[in-house]
């Protein structure tokens, strides 16, 4: 087996895809396009496929195109037109040119090549049926050469079904693509996957079900040091921790989310780990520290965060000096207040 | 503004006879006579004067006039018609003339007209279609005014006023962010608008029940849960619409009491973050999401495009104008950057948030015309003898007579017709939309350069409907031709009228792209 055809079979999630990738940046220095424009466009697909699909990623897929026209290698051709169609039509259905897209599919047919990118370009691309072209494209992606593409159907089949209320289906699916992520060990993938399976759990009433699959997530979250994620799941999990009084598993989110909002910059999280943390000094009978706590924030973070935020901590003073009695608070907020202007 | 000759020459239209010149130059509905053809060029000179409606008066009289030619016109309808338009001009009222033409019907009354609306112009359908309802502006909570007035009497018992005074009194009024902090996820400030005082953050109490229905986008939950709804919809991030889904609920877990409703505020607040982050294209994204907020830019739109139409000149810069707002004009050529690449995702969801602001468009189809054969005679000669006796019999004609002539039957075209008026109607519409548009982006950011998208869209709305009706009117006029005389010119005009509601369709999707794309310049 030489090299492309190697690189053409490596499964693109997890480990597997940081290799699909070098290997396809170093074959793109061994061939030279002039001498070999089939095997560079087969690399540059290659390139494509183990890469986030980005504006810029689809722009060069249009680009590789119109070079495998010019070529006259119109099987090449039709394949990458019909992954554009796939990637387009998921995100924006309008930018799809309909005669285009079936002069496409038309030609994927006489040449009677690339079933599975016909299935997943209609499944993107016309609105009726998706689930059908979905499953077929599935059924004939066990290979691991199609991990990746195979991973992105499913959660696509889930959303389908989702929405045409096979909330059960919905769920087969994602429990299927969290089998393909953990299977090429993809942390990512397998973060995203639990996430969605968190949240379709979660509004169906099951909070209890989705708390391990959002604790795993936010476990892996932070091994990634993917802050983003870490916000997100940490701001799911922590009122679950405070409805189920596990004070210890909430105070450690909440600092979570004080260092990983900071990080994102995103100012409503810090806020709710202080909220959080005020609540559980007040939970631990201890009305000062829950002011203390509150007053810090809102004088240290004037002018960096924005006054949203600060509001969003007022109110909540305000409401402590409600459920305090106005004697109880006003003695606590007068130290807290006096130690922050000495420091 | 009128159309010049020159224009008019450019735009291969029918010039105006010599005689009319000069009062073309000064063209204005007083000038016009009873009875008085007027043609669709001249209605379309005039429309920008006095709006829609006065295309509608317009060419009802030039109805009229065809009716007369045609034997069927009679002068007390025409004094009617001259009364009705002195009236709807000078007395400045929306309500349409009572006019039934050429073979039309309805009352000619409705009890309310959009702006747009220019009822029937070429004859109508048998049954007036139902008027829309003009939706009501939807009443702001009192948050709104707590903003402007700090002492206000709280309308709600929940709200902690004096708790909220006390700590504003001690901690001073709340600064705004500095500007050289905007980065990562604050660059998201879509939410912010519901979080603008504390009054509306600190409550009594979180009644999750109560959460259902708080939909009030100024409100602290209901302005995450707005936001969510949109990208809920919108957003092409499946991860990103399966979080603001949750949010948009928002599930129960969210509202946790022990952390009262300003707790509930913030992780309301740094979820929906979270979704717009999930979703990417910082701030122009978040433009877009603002954008799909502001429900009112429709109602100011809608409002302003109703004064116009008493005065005339119902169209988008000029709505936009009497609405209160500037619009911006395109930067010097050398100042514009092409759009990049990467920008394209935020201007899909911009050209969202446009069309989740406005009401759904009901571009109409227009249907192709059914010119009927004549009947043919059976091939068998001895069926075709018996045919021919029988409706000799039944009171046909003789088979010595000769074939009925095929004529271009007002049946024919009534439903074309019918559909060319509506077309119109919804390129009125369409410019009371681009206005309404450009007042979000204005409310936004009053230095997003839009004039030109306005101005381009506004003429080429124009153009549209101008052709629109030079079609239907040809159709109208030809009604009881005989077909052979008439060749292809139905099929001509009904193409064109069917081009026309493409191009409309276009043009939608053009101008929202172009709207879109100037909040990345």
């Amino acid at each position: 087996m030489n090299a492309l055809a190697r690189l053409e079979a490596m499964p693109l999630l997890g480990s597997s895809k940081a290799g699909a990738a070098e290997l396809s940046d170093q074959l793109a220095y061994q061939v030279n396009p002039d001498t070999h424009p089939e095997d560079a466009l087969r690399i540059l697909i290659c390139r494509f496929l183990a890469s986030e699909s980005t504006p810029e990623t689809l722009a060069q897929l249009a680009t590789a195109e119109a070079w495998a026209t010019q070529e006259g290698f119109s099987h090449i051709a039709t394949r990458i037109q019909l992954l554009w169609f796939a990637e387009i039509g998921r995100t924006n259905g309008e930018a799809v040119d309909e005669q285009l897209f079936q002069t496409a599919v038309d030609t994927a047919t006489r040449l009677n090549m690339y079933e599975i990118e016909v299935h997943l370009a209609k499944a993107a691309c016309i609105s009726e049926h998706r689930d059908t072209h979905l499953q077929a494209a599935l059924k004939q992606m066990s290979e691991p050469r199609w991990a990746s593409l195979a991973f992105r159907a499913w959660l696509d089949l889930a959303a389908v079904l989702h929405d045409g209320s096979d909330t059960p289906g919905a769920e087969e699916a994602l429990v299927e693509a969290l089998k393909l992520a953990k299977q090429y060990n993809d942390p990512s993938c397998e973060i995203e996957s639990r996430s969605r399976i968190a949240l379709h759990l979660i509004d169906r009433g099951l909070a209890s079900t989705a708390q391990p699959h959002l604790e795993e997530a936010q476990r892996l979250a932070r091994a990634e040091e993917d802050d983003l994620s870490t916000v997100m799941l940490s701001g799911l999990l922590c009122p679950m921790y405070m409805s189920q009084e596990a004070w210890a598993e909430a105070e450690q989110l909440a600092d979570i989310m004080l260092v990983a909002g900071a990080r994102r910059a995103n100012w409503y999280a810090v806020v709710d780990g202080h909220i959080t943390r005020s609540t559980l000094s007040l939970i631990h009978a201890d009305p000062a520290g829950a002011i203390s706590r509150l007053v810090r924030a809102t004088v240290h973070l004037r002018e960096l965060v924005p006054a949203a935020a600060i509001n969003i901590l007022k109110g909540r003073l305000a409401e402590l000096r409600h459920q305090l009695g106005n004697e109880t608070f006003d003695t606590h907020y007068r130290e807290a207040m006096a130690l922050n202007a000495t420091t | 503004m009128s159309i010049s000759q020159e224009q008019r020459k450019k735009l291969g239209l029918p010039q105006t006879e010599v005689a009319d010149t000069d009062r073309d130059r000064t063209s204005s509905i007083e000038r016009l006579e009873e009875g008085q053809e007027v043609s669709p060029d001249v209605a379309e000179r005039l429309q920008p004067q006095m709006g829609n409606l006065a295309v509608q008066a317009l060419l009802t009289r030039t109805a009229s006039s065809t009716q007369t030619s045609t034997g069927t016109g009679d002068m007390e309808l025409a004094e009617e018609i001259g009364e009705s338009i002195d009236e709807e001009y000078e007395g400045g009222s929306l309500s349409l003339p009572d006019i039934q033409m050429g073979g039309g019907g309805g009352d000619g009354l409705p009890g309310e007209h959009m702006p747009w609306e220019v009822g029937f112009l070429f004859g109508g359908d048998d049954e007036p279609a139902p008027t829309p309802k003009r939706k009501r502006r939807r009443r702001r909570r009192e948050i709104e005014r707590e903003y402007d007035n700090d002492d206000a009497t709280p309308q709600d018992d929940d709200q902690l006023d004096e708790d909220i005074k006390h700590i504003e009194q001690t901690m001073g009024k709340t600064p705004s962010m500095r500007k050289e902090f905007r980065a990562g996820d604050a660059r998201y400030r879509a939410i912010e608008s519901g979080l603008g005082s504390p009054h509306a953050i600190g409550r009594r109490t979180l009644r999750p029940e109560a959460m259902v229905d708080r939909i009030d986008e100024l409100d602290p939950i209901g302005r995450a849960t707005a936001i969510s709804g949109f990208l809920e919809k919108h957003a092409a991030n499946k991860l990103s619409r399966a979080l603001a889904q949750t949010v948009s609920k928002p599930a129960s877990i969210l509202l946790l009491e022990a952390t009262g409703h300003a707790g509930a505020a913030a992780r309301m607040a740094s979820l929906t973050v979270c979704a717009q982050a999930v979703e990417g294209g910082g701030t122009a994204a978040d433009n877009a999401a603002q954008i799909a907020l502001n429900q009112d830019a429709w109602f100011e739109a809608l409002d302003a495009a109703r004064v116009l139409a008493e005065s005339g000149h119902v169209v988008a810069p000029e709505i936009v104008k009497t609405a209160g707002f500037m619009t911006a004009e395109h930067g010097a050529p050398k100042a514009e950057t092409p759009t990049q690449i990467n920008a394209l995702p935020s201007i899909r969801l911009g050209q969202q948030a446009l069309r989740h602001l406005l009401p759904e468009s009901d571009i109409p189809s227009i249907p192709h015309i059914h010119i009927p054969m004549p009947d043919r005679p059976n091939h068998d000669p001895g069926v075709a003898a018996v045919d021919a006796l029988l409706t000799e019999l039944t009171g046909g004609h003789s088979p010595t007579d000769l074939p009925a002539e095929n004529r271009l039957e007002p049946a024919l075209i009534a439903p074309i017709l019918s559909r060319a008026t509506e077309l119109v109607n919804q390129m009125g519409k369409a410019q009371v939309e681009l206005a309404a548009a450009a007042i979000a982006i204005a409310k936004i950011d009053p230095d997003v350069p839009i004039r030109g998208t306005l101005m381009h869209a506004d003429r080429a709305l124009r153009d549209l409907a101008r052709s629109v009706v030079r079609q239907g009117d040809e159709l109208h006029r030809a009604t009881g031709a005989p077909l052979v005389v008439l060749e292809d010119l139905p099929a001509r005009a009904v193409d064109r009228i069917r081009a026309s509601a493409d191009a409309l369709r276009a043009l939608r999707a053009w101008s929202f792209t172009a709207l879109s794309e100037a909040l990345h310049r």
